[in-house]
């Protein structure tokens, strides 16, 4: 299988995080590339487009929210879904994501089988096109 | 003397070169340890990543030395805040079966009380719920911060026996308000019984932060009760209950909060206000626009706000007339200056 096709760009300034989620989508055959701020997550995202991203909210340099926001305005990146990542639980972030054109979302603590599952039901989604 | 003077400094500076030396050689120790200690946690990681996916291999972890275990117990502390569901329950069964839940359990009843005090933190951070009743008995320890770790550790154990212990606690000032606040928000739905019934035969002290717990929770099916307690002989509870209407946006409650307008206690009218306000209740306006011209600073000024979100071009008008009062001339410079801008 090529990366590409498998390819799942995460993004979290939290190392532990970035570990975990890793070392979990590999597992299920995913290829992974890691990002500890917005900035490098959108650069790895323009030079190798990634399937998915998973990323978090609170980030150095560029929050969640800018990446997305981004991410939708280039035309090269606008189609890739995105799963972001929460600490908070107020219901006006969570809407201000999904505002701004992230596709899921996941609040901290998360159980990973939970987040594969939200994973492989966002490629389902978006493999099969634009409904 | 010059010469005793002159010993006396040699030795004097002699002596402040042995303690930088001693100072640098221990920085220097330190940092060995520092570094050793971070190059185990990195060794430990992928079997950490394997223990809380549920493929670690047994043979491994008997294999580790007693440092390399406490480095990937520290490790599985970390991941067990990050993580929910199966994944933490791995790792609580992980610390159960390596006898650390035991350990920590037991450093519950230790001479130091900072030891009392990390032993009930940790136990919340491994998560396993066979410490549930060791830390429910470390809420009565004599050490403020050991009471006050047991309970941010029962709330991360999502311990709903511990809900009414934590409120008494709350209520005899022995956890700082936050601290216990965060630890029930964390218990969340499950706690709703025992609030439930403290809000209805606790005592006065009691019955305040139950019911501002009851607020936070944000469950809409609890909206009677708050109206009940609008009508409550305690006038905390009552203004308790008036702000936490607004805070759910509860329309159908307009009637009953403008009777609180009425109420002798100025932080229920203030609260009362503040959430009619909210929920744009027109028939208040002219309620508020009196209570406005109030002498109680924090009700008028609450009146003027809440007038000023219901009718802007009222308030405009009222407030800009001689002789306004100041809150309402306030609130209109405010609203004069924003449809200008």
């Amino acid at each position: 299988v090529n990366d590409a096709d498998t390819l799942i760009l995460v993004a979290d300034d939290d190392p532990d995080i970035l570990n975990i989620v890793s070392f979990r989508l590999e597992q299920a055959g995913y290829a992974t590339a890691q990002a500890s701020d917005g900035e490098e997550a959108l650069e790895l995202a323009r030079d190798r487009p990634p399937r998915l991203c998973v990323l978090d909210v609170m980030m150095p340099k560029k929050s969640g929210f800018e990446v997305v926001s981004e991410l939708r305005n280039d035309p090269s990146t606008a189609g890739i879904p995105v799963l972001m990542l929460t600490a908070s639980v107020q219901d006006k972030d969570v809407s201000r994501g999904f505002e701004i054109g992230a596709d899921d979302y996941l609040k901290k603590p998360f159980n990973t089988g939970e987040l594969l599952a939200r994973v492989a039901a966002l490629l389902r989604r978006s493999a099969s096109g634009p409904t | 003397v010059i010469r005793i003077a002159f010993v006396a400094a040699v030795g004097l500076v002699a002596l402040m070169v042995a303690l930088l030396v001693l100072l640098v050689v221990r920085r220097f120790h330190l940092a060995r340890i520092e570094r050793r200690q971070a190059e185990l946690e990195e060794r430990a990681v992928p079997l950490a990543l394997e223990l809380v996916s549920g493929e670690p291999e047994a043979e491994r972890i008997q294999a580790l030395s007693r440092a390399e275990a406490a480095a990937l117990a520290t490790v599985l502390q970390r991941y067990a805040r990050l993580l929910s569901g199966e994944d933490r329950e791995r790792i609580a069964q992980y610390f159960e079966d390596s006898g650390l839940v035991a350990d920590e359990v037991e450093a519950l009843g230790a001479r130091q009380s900072w030891r009392r005090a990390l032993a009930a933190y940790v136990l919340g951070d491994i998560g396993s719920p066979a410490a549930v009743p060791a830390l429910l008995e470390s809420l009565s320890d004599r050490n403020e911060d050991v009471r006050a770790a047991a309970v941010r550790s029962l709330g991360k154990l999502s311990a709903a026996e511990a809900v009414t212990p934590i409120i008494r606690l709350i209520a005899a000032g022995e956890v700082p308000t936050s601290t216990g606040g965060l630890a029930l928000l964390e218990i969340g739905a499950a706690a709703l019984p025992d609030l439930l019934e403290i809000i209805e035969h606790g005592t006065e002290r009691e019955q305040v932060p139950a019911l501002n717990l009851l607020v936070a929770l944000e469950d809409a099916a609890q909206e009677p009760v708050l109206i009940r307690c609008l009508f409550h002989p305690s006038r905390p509870v009552r203004a308790v209950a008036a702000r936490g209407l607004g805070h759910f946006g509860a329309a159908y409650a307009a009637a009953e909060l403008r009777l609180a307008l009425d109420d002798d206690s100025s932080a229920v009218r203030a609260a009362a206000a503040s959430s009619l306000g909210r929920i744009r209740d027109q028939d208040s306006l002219v309620q508020l626009l009196r209570q406005a011209r109030e002498l109680d600073f924090s009700a008028a000024r609450s009146a003027a706000r809440a007038a000023g979100l219901i009718s802007p071009a009222r308030v405009i008008e009222e407030g800009g007339r001689e002789g306004a009062p100041p809150h309402l001339a306030e609130v209109a410079d405010y609203l004069s200056a924003r449809l200008a801008w």
